[in-house]
């Protein structure tokens, strides 16, 4: 009984935590190409649990403006947080990522493709300078942002958003990042 | 100063210094002597030794135990090994769980708990390390011996001015030589280090294994910490391994990193690289690692709290979270059990026919309600056949 009170508290905070700022979310569409800025895993943390929501998503760690100009993505989703170990198993740097990164950017704008900024990882990408700059290399120009209520524990997600009138959609736990996305794409 | 008295202090200082030097020596052959008992669990068939894989090594101090536990089902291989670097205690305690308790239902695990036995038989004097730990049990205490992070000198001397690596040719520090997370995949005519990962590729290859789990512990001032290290062959399993241990069971999150295509000698990279196998490697915190700790103590080693290392998270300067509670020697085992259980049950799911399924080991959870020392059996009570040594 008590684990079934507990499970409709945790469906309710959930529903609640997705609307959150919901309403104010353009509408995003398939199919979604999802890069990294710094190499860490969570692009592909993004991949695995859309492929599981039946999201058309596909990852390219070092996707190039040249990519996005040879297919059809609609939305490109790039993950804030760095990794050193990362960055050099893909023979780059933060750099060569800042570059690549803005020159995204710039073509996802010309190509009127949509950009989510997220961050996935918890506390744990949000230690050093690197991190830090990622996050401000992708923030200013995201169409909306994907959060793990985690990243945010010093409100910081919560006050860029604010700033700069960015929609946010937090989640909670891993397994409620497939819920979390499915807002973007409005399929409930 | 009269001559005579010159002579009777000169006299009075070499006695002092056999005397320290017998003390020492002493400690030292029994810390090196020292066995620990395993009592081999249900599900182990065989026991072999890495000697047995590559001769040069049988009889030698490199030539550990490989436990085998053959459920007799046809399925897939893991090999666990614990103790790479016998400085990190979780590791080999975790292993030596897994050896005594787990019941294959499918598949083969193999398990090597004192992976570089070498460097388990000495430890860092002057960095104060305590030579042993204790372990509270149901039935008493069990004493291990503390290790280091390279093969002992003794084994391996002297070090090259620079150790190149085989077969990459990279150049890495001199000690790294006798450090095995820096030697795979091994030398066949290497340095001691060099061929027990020669020995261990054969094991990978002779048993066929399909996932290879390397257990490892870290400071707290280091990035690669409370984390999953993947092969490019195993970022799918080693992703959802960590997003599910983050969510349905451990207090602080694990995460995942990429192994360095250009970073050689290490499991993660040169295993994937050598074999068929997929390999991962797991990071618990060990404060006791940390080079601002205080006190470097037995307590240190096993409680994981200090003062000094808090205040440097205080400051900004660790990559993983510590406060008064510290990094128990129950909670990082734990971790290392349901990591090593939560990885084997997403290998299942994705690779149909080649399960490996493991039972009756604890959950982090479980490991922390009773204590590490509760998943060691006694010695004493088991038949001969089944005790083996470390
Ligand atoms: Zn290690």
């Amino acid at each position: 009984m008590k684990l079934k009170i507990l499970l409709v508290i945790a469906c309710f905070t959930l529903i609640l935590s997705f609307s959150a700022h919901a309403a104010d979310l353009p509408e995003f569409n398939q199919p979604v190409v999802v890069t990294t800025c710094g190499q860490s895993p969570g692009a592909l943390m993004v991949k695995m649990i859309s492929q599981q929501s039946n999201i058309d998503c596909t990852q390219k760690d070092l996707l190039t403006a040249q990519d996005l100009k040879d297919n059809e993505y609609k939305t490109l989703i790039i993950t804030m947080g760095t990794s050193g170990k990362g960055m050099g198993a893909a023979g780059t740097n933060m750099n060569q990522e800042e570059k690549r990164i803005s020159d995204l950017i710039k073509t996802a704008k010309e190509l009127d493709i949509k950009l989510i900024g997220a961050h996935v990882e918890g506390m744990a990408r949000r230690v050093d300078e690197n991190d830090a700059r990622s996050i401000e290399i992708v923030i200013p120009d995201a169409d909306a942002l994907l959060i793990k209520n985690s990243s945010n524990e010093d409100g910081y997600f919560t006050k860029k958003s604010n700033e700069l009138d960015i929609p946010v959609v937090f989640f909670e736990k891993n397994m409620d990042m497939g819920a979390a996305i499915n807002e973007f794409f409005q399929i409930k | 100063m009269s001559k005579q008295r010159l002579n009777i202090i000169k006299i009075i200082t070499m006695i002092l210094i056999v005397a320290s030097l017998i003390i020492s020596g002493k400690a030292f052959l029994a810390h090196r002597n020292y066995k620990e008992a395993v009592v081999a669990g249900p599900s182990v068939t065989e026991v072999k030794t890495l000697g047995d894989y590559f001769a040069p090594l049988k009889g030698s101090v490199a030539d550990c135990n490989i436990y085998i536990l053959d459920s007799g089902k046809p399925g897939g291989t893991i090999f666990l090994i614990g103790g790479s670097h016998p400085e990190e205690p979780a590791t080999n305690l975790t292993a030596e769980i897994f050896a005594e308790n787990a019941v294959l239902k499918q598949g083969k695990l193999i398990i090597a708990i004192r992976a570089n036995r070498s460097a388990s038989t000495v430890t860092r004097p002057g960095d104060a390390y305590p030579q042993f730990y204790n372990i509270k049990t149901d039935w008493g205490t069990k004493k291990f011996r503390m290790g280091d992070r390279w093969s002992n000198p003794l084994d391996s001397w002297p070090d090259p001015e620079v150790y190149v690596h085989y077969p990459s040719k990279q150049m890495l520090a001199y000690m790294d030589i006798r450090n095995i997370n820096r030697t795979w995949p091994g030398k066949k005519d290497g340095s001691i280090t060099e061929q027990i990962c020669y020995g261990f590729m054969n094991v990978i290859k002779e048993e066929n294994v399909d996932l290879f789990i390397d257990l490892h512990e870290a400071e707290l001032e280091y990035p690669v910490i409370s984390t999953i290290v993947a092969h490019e062959s195993g970022q799918n399993i080693a992703a959802m391994a960590s997003m599910m241990l983050t969510d349905m069971e451990f207090a602080e999150p694990i995460g995942i990193e990429f192994s360095p295509k250009s970073l050689h000698g290490l499991s993660h990279r040169e295993i994937g690289d050598h074999s068929d196998a997929v390999s991962l490697l797991f990071e618990t915190p060990e404060p006791f690692l940390d080079r601002v700790r205080g006190v470097t103590d037995e307590r240190l080693l096993l409680e994981g709290k200090d003062p000094f290392v808090m205040r440097a998270g205080k400051f900004g300067l660790l990559y993983e979270s510590i406060d008064e509670d510290g990094w128990p020697i129950d909670v990082r085992v734990g971790r290392h059990c349901s990591t090593t259980l939560m990885v084997s049950q997403i290998w299942n799911q994705t690779n149909p026919g080649k399960g490996v399924i493991i039972e009756n080991i604890p959950k982090y959870a479980d490991v922390i309600d009773n204590g590490v020392g509760h998943y060691f059996k006694n010695p004493d009570e088991a038949v001969a056949e089944k005790v083996f040594y470390e």
